[in-house]
């Protein structure tokens, strides 16, 4: 029954926004994106640190709007999440997790490799740039058919010393890459 | 149910109890295990599936999170081995159905709305959420189809069932033996009841195999037996014994019924009627009753059913089935048998000796025993019979009345054998002689009676006079020797104007005393003057008379001298005699009551008083006994067989202190024979002592030389029917002399009686006789007087 109202409901709203299919189509794939942000906290232990927050940082172009407002209410490891959004990867600090988002549409993002260094030393990277794992980033978001899949860069996680659960690991394509000698 | 059970044997009943319970526990053991076992099967598999659906929930919670259905559907695959899962579902956060295992039989539900573990029927259904920190992100749903595995369990509970009942089969194959341990002893004791009961056989008893309760059981119903043999022996026992009384009771004893129809009778009874006790049943009494008694056992019959309460008699005939014919003395009485029926219980006792000897005794109280003729009190019957028949018809007839003369020496010299014998054969010489229908009887003694009917008085004497002379005709021989008999006869007339029966019968004796005081042996016709003679002279009244003549002294002693025949008399001789002084004075001479007093036995106290008053005479004259010499005393036979005589004259002689030498007394040769040996004893005694004997009237009773051998006497006295004719007779003189003789040659003394003058004496002191007697000497004076 829920499921013939939800799929009413997005009828509905599908009919009344046709002309905005584009756009609507943008968001859902953000939302997953942002639901799967918040999922990494659950397969992902980072180091110990002293921030009384969990710090999600949104580096460059922020796509999901509101859509990430929720988590603010939400904590990891007894931390309550914290957004924060930086315009470049330079400014960034604190972050648990740094999100940059495609370079299609920011090109004058500098290169994964370039953010695993320096001051984004204990953060998940993640973003929607392609081969951003194969390049040295930690998770990127690839998508397959129209499904959010996952590319893992175990080396970069483990080179952050950041852990990862196994779990998350059968979900996801290890790829290998981008390392900095 | 219970009645079938009931009517099982305890063997059967154990059996059933045994598989009854075994079957039951079986049931109880397969319902709880299959309970169990279903709740194992349920929790186990519960347990695996929850844990199942655990492990998919958990691996899959990155494939829900990140949406990777394949990999759920990997995970999922992992299950299809699993043999009895039906299906297996993954749902996604919002409920909806993630993936599924894939499987024909999987069939999801579309949302998670209302899963929830629980088994439905023989599936399992679980419900797993998948929790990641507290928050439920999917659901996991599996179902299983617990059929197989039940089926598995049960096939295992059929194989323990199997198991235990192979088992139990074995331990009831073993314990049957036991069962039977258990129920024979049971049975055995049931089949020694019913034989016990069956039988009546109470010395069987009941074998003990144990000492549990059957053993108890054993031995109580073995001491029952012994009880019940016991009482039954004690019973059977008293049966026993009722039934020998019963059948051995010296009477018969029958049961008849109403009709008189035996039912029953007693061993003895049947014995006594000459049949079977089987053969009498059935039969009726009467069929043995005598043809005469027929109507007297009818009415006997009626008169019991009229009165039942009372104890009948009857006396009886019955023909026994050999024709003898016994008295019976029947007593009946009416009893109810237990059904309440009346019938008539008869006992027959056999009285036939009893009514023989009755009927003797009858014959006996009428007739004399020695001669079968009618004895007296039978003939003073006819008397008074014939009297009335005179009175009534005026017819005549009359009475003879008999009495022998010479009895007395017979029966005194022969005994009483030949006198008994005599009296018979004359019984029998009178009856020839005398008309059928006159009555011939014996009226006691030596004297009978002959009742002649119808007859007149000249024809009386007539057939008088021809017994007179039968009787003198006859002869009795006895032990080669011959006596003649005389008869005297006196006839009484019976007729209108005769008195009572003792009247004529008295008229007759009178008649008959005056025939014997005539002479004897001749036939006296009654007068009235004859009865004067016998009331003055009769012996009867004599009795009293001499009874009360001892009392009132009427008797008196007088002496009659006897002198020695050779020499002058100097001494006192005499012998004592005895007179009665009657009312008037006059003397009686002792002819006139001794004979009585002999007959009716007071010779012994006349004797007494005489030897008594004689010798206190000699006591209390002392004169007379200076001059005496010898007295002499009579003694009578029966003084002579006293036994306290001897003892008597003893105590005379010392009470009067009387010279025993003095006296002398005087016995009869028949009175001494009677009783020779005591006489001889008792002579002997007083000789002893210094007394004298003679023998009296030597002559003219048997006067057996003998006899005078044997008796120790001193004096012989001949007998004075010789000495007074002797001067004429020249037998009688014979006699005297050689009795004189034979006297002398023994060495006794001689006296004659009957010195009636002078020749007389002159002839016997020819004779060389010792001493005479006799009115030509002396006639007898008062003692007084001599």
């Amino acid at each position: 029954m829920r499921r013939i109202c939800v799929a009413f409901g997005w009828t509905v709203l599908c009919w009344c926004t046709a002309p905005k299919a584009q756009a609507e189509d943008n968001e859902l794939e953000y939302k997953v994106k942002g639901a799967y942000l918040y999922n990494f906290t659950k397969f992902i232990t980072w180091p110990a640190k002293a921030s009384p927050t969990f710090n999600i940082c949104i580096i460059g172009n922020d796509p999901f709007g509101h859509l990430l407002d929720p988590l603010e209410s939400k904590t990891v490891q007894d931390k309550p999440i914290k957004l924060i959004r930086y315009d470049s990867a330079k400014q960034a600090r604190d972050c648990d997790i740094a999100y940059f988002d495609n370079p299609d549409q920011r090109p004058e993002q500098p290169l994964a490799g370039v953010l695993t260094v320096g001051s984004l030393k204990t953060a998940l990277t993640v973003s929607s740039q392609p081969f951003f794992a194969e390049s040295g980033g930690m998770i990127g978001f690839v998508l397959d058919d129209a499904k959010v899949k996952l590319h893992i860069n175990l080396k970069a996680l483990k080179k952050n010393g950041l852990t990862v659960s196994a779990k998350l690991i059968e979900v996801a394509t290890l790829v290998e890459g981008g390392e900095v000698e | 149910m219970s009645k079938f059970f009931a009517q099982l044997s305890i063997k059967s009943k154990l059996f059933a109890i045994a598989i009854t319970s075994s079957l039951f526990s079986m049931l109880l053991a397969l319902v709880i295990l299959v309970a169990i076992n279903i709740n194992e099967v349920k929790r186990k598999a519960l347990d695996d599936l929850l844990a199942v659906a655990g492990l998919i929930a958990n691996r899959s919670i990155a494939a829900v999170m990140f949406d990777d259905a394949n990999l759920a559907k990997e995970n999922l695959a992992s299950l299809a081995n699993l043999p009895d899962l039906r299906s297996a579902c993954v749902y996604d956060k919002e409920g909806g159905l993630f993936t599924a295992l894939d499987k024909p039989t999987t069939d999801c539900p579309a949302g998670l709305q209302g899963l929830r573990t629980h088994f439905d029927e023989l599936s399992l259904y679980v419900y797993q959420p998948m929790l990641l920190d507290d928050e439920t992100i999917g659901a996991v749903y599996l179902s299983s189809d617990l059929s197989t595995a039940f089926w598995r369990e049960l096939q295992f509970v059929g194989v323990v069932l199997l198991v235990l009942f192979v088992a139990l089969f074995i331990t009831f194959l073993l314990t049957a033996p036991l069962l039977n341990r258990v129920a024979k002893p049971i049975a055995q004791l049931a089949r020694t009841a019913q034989k016990v009961s069956r039988g009546h056989d109470y010395s069987l008893r009941a074998e003990k195999h144990s000492s549990d309760e059957m053993g108890i059981l054993v031995d109580a119903f073995n001491d029952m037996l012994d009880t019940v043999e016991t009482q039954n022996k004690a019973l059977v026992s008293v049966k026993n014994n009722y039934q020998a009384l019963y059948d051995n009771n010296p009477t018969m004893v029958f049961n008849l019924d109403m009709e008189g129809q035996i039912i029953s009778v007693n061993r003895f009874g049947a014995r006594q009627l000459g049949l079977g006790v089987e053969e009498l049943q059935g039969c009726s009494i009467f069929n043995f009753a005598h043809p005469e008694d027929l109507g007297n056992c009818n009415q006997f019959l009626q008169i019991c059913r009229n009165h039942p309460e009372q104890v009948h008699k009857l006396e009886s005939r019955i023909v026994c089935r050999n024709g003898n014919t016994i008295w019976v003395r029947e007593t009946a009485r009416l009893v109810k048998d237990e059904n309440n029926l009346p019938h008539l219980l008869l006992v027959c006792e056999d009285i036939t000796e009893t009514r023989r000897l009755s009927e003797k005794i009858a014959y006996q109280a009428s007739h004399d025993e020695l001669t079968g003729l009618v004895n007296r009190r039978q003939f003073d019957i006819h008397i008074q019979n014939l009297v009335l028949q005179a009175q009534a018809d005026n017819s005549n007839h009359v009475l003879c009345y008999l009495d022998l003369d010479q009895f007395k020496i017979v029966n005194d010299t022969c005994g009483h054998l030949a006198g008994d014998e005599l009296l018979r054969q004359l019984g029998e010489v009178l009856r020839q002689q005398v008309r059928k229908m006159d009555i011939l009887a014996r009226l006691g003694g030596d004297e009978f009676g002959i009742l002649m009917s119808y007859c007149s008085l000249e024809q009386a004497v007539v057939t008088g006079e021809k017994l007179r002379n039968a009787i003198c005709d006859f002869q009795f021989a006895w032990e080669n020797r011959s006596f003649s008999i005389g008869v005297s006869i006196g006839v009484a007339p019976i007729n209108r104007s005769s008195g009572n029966a003792v009247d004529v019968l008295k008229e007759a004796d009178a008649a008959c005393y005056a025939a014997k005081e005539k002479g004897r042996n001749r036939v006296h016709v009654f007068s009235p003057d004859d009865e004067e003679l016998t009331l003055r002279q009769g012996e009867m009244q004599w009795v009293e008379k001499i009874r009360l003549g001892i009392e009132q002294n009427r008797f008196q002693l007088f002496g009659q001298l006897i002198v020695p025949v050779t020499h002058n008399h100097e001494a006192l001789h005499f012998e004592t005699l005895i007179r009665y002084r009657d009312d008037q004075g006059k003397i009686i001479p002792p002819g006139a009551f001794l004979p009585a007093a002999e007959r009716y036995n007071m010779a012994p106290p006349l004797d007494r008083w005489v030897i008594a008053t004689l010798f206190e005479y000699l006591a209390t004259t002392p004169d007379l006994l200076r001059r005496l010499e010898m007295c002499s005393v009579n003694l009578s036979g029966l003084s002579l067989s006293d036994q306290t005589m001897l003892g008597f004259i003893g105590e005379q002689f010392q009470k009067w202190r009387i010279p025993t030498e003095k006296i002398c007394f005087e016995i009869t040769e028949t009175a001494a024979i009677s009783n020779l040996s005591y006489a001889r004893q008792f002579m002997e005694s007083l000789r002893g002592k210094g007394c004298s004997f003679s023998l009296d009237d030597f002559g003219s009773g048997l006067s057996s030389f003998a006899y005078l051998k044997n008796l120790p006497v001193d004096y012989l006295k001949i007998d004075g029917l010789f000495v007074k004719d002797i001067l004429e007779d020249r037998v009688d003189l014979t006699m005297v002399k050689s009795i004189n003789e034979v006297a002398h040659v023994m060495g006794k003394k001689t006296i004659a009686e009957f010195v009636e003058n002078e020749s007389i004496f002159d002839l016997l002191q020819t004779l060389g006789v010792n001493y005479a007697q006799g009115y030509g000497i002396a006639k007898p004076v008062p003692l007084r007087e001599l």
